[in-house]
């Protein structure tokens, strides 16, 4: 079990509706040692990819509590999404979270693929259809 | 394609691999299909560069694997991801030199 009472800086921010939509799902599961968990790895048309998961912490996160809602990151994720705003967008081409990385220098159609200054090498399909 | 045996992450026998989910194999296939493209134009990388993207896949997976998805990429996308750059690796010999 870790301790979770010293939560650090937010490395990211979640926009009331974001908050709102992970608030319901954590409620949905019943367990309230659940956070939102965001990690970045690589892959997709623009290099790098996101996920999101409501998990349990782990030796090496960062974590912290923005809009009531405690935040889950890796240390090798931190240092591409530092500064990143998660938000829940629901529009005619779907409904679902986004995160808006101003780290990222291009991005997918998709909103789970970027690109940064540092990364080399051409834009590759993610699949995604973008 | 589907990984053989010897390409699973856990490193033991795929007995029941159509049971995969449908993300693991896009995961596994993402990365076929862009060393592929990297191939037609011209880049081959290193076995150092797979080592790393291995490494470093492998590592944000073990830390999500225990998650709920919900958003963007699932655990087992990466999953998938981390077996087909073994796979890559294994076809340059360096995955497992002290096997065979």
């Amino acid at each position: 079990m870790i301790d979770n009472s010293e939560t650090q800086t937010a490395l990211i921010t979640v926009t009331p509706t974001a908050a709102e939509k992970v608030r319901e799902l954590l409620e949905a599961e019943g367990n309230p040692e659940l956070g939102l968990r965001i990690f970045v790895a690589g892959g997709g048309c623009s290099g790098l990819q996101y996920g999101m998961t409501l998990d349990e912490t782990q030796d090496s996160d960062s974590i912290f509590e923005t809009q009531g809602v405690r935040v889950l990151i890796d240390e090798m994720s931190a240092e591409y999404i530092s500064g990143s705003e998660v938000d829940y967008v629901d529009s005619l081409m779907g409904a679902g979270f986004t995160v808006n990385n101003p780290n990222a220098v291009s991005t997918c159609g998709c909103g789970h693929s970027f690109k940064t200054a540092g990364d080399s090498g051409a834009a590759r399909s993610c699949g995604c259809g973008h | 394609m589907l990984p053989d045996q010897s390409e699973t992450s856990s490193g033991g026998p795929l007995v029941d691999y159509l049971a995969e989910s449908s993300d693991y194999y896009a995961g596994f296939t993402s990365v076929l299909r862009e060393i592929a493209d990297a191939q037609a134009r011209g880049y081959q990388p290193t076995e150092r560069q797979l080592v790393l993207a291995v490494t470093h896949s492998a590592r944000i997976y073990t830390t999500a694997r225990g998650g709920k998805p919900i958003g963007g990429r699932s655990p087992d996308w990466l999953r998938g991801r981390v077996d087909g750059l073994r796979s890559l690796l294994r076809r340059t010999g360096v995955a497992r030199p002290w096997a065979e």
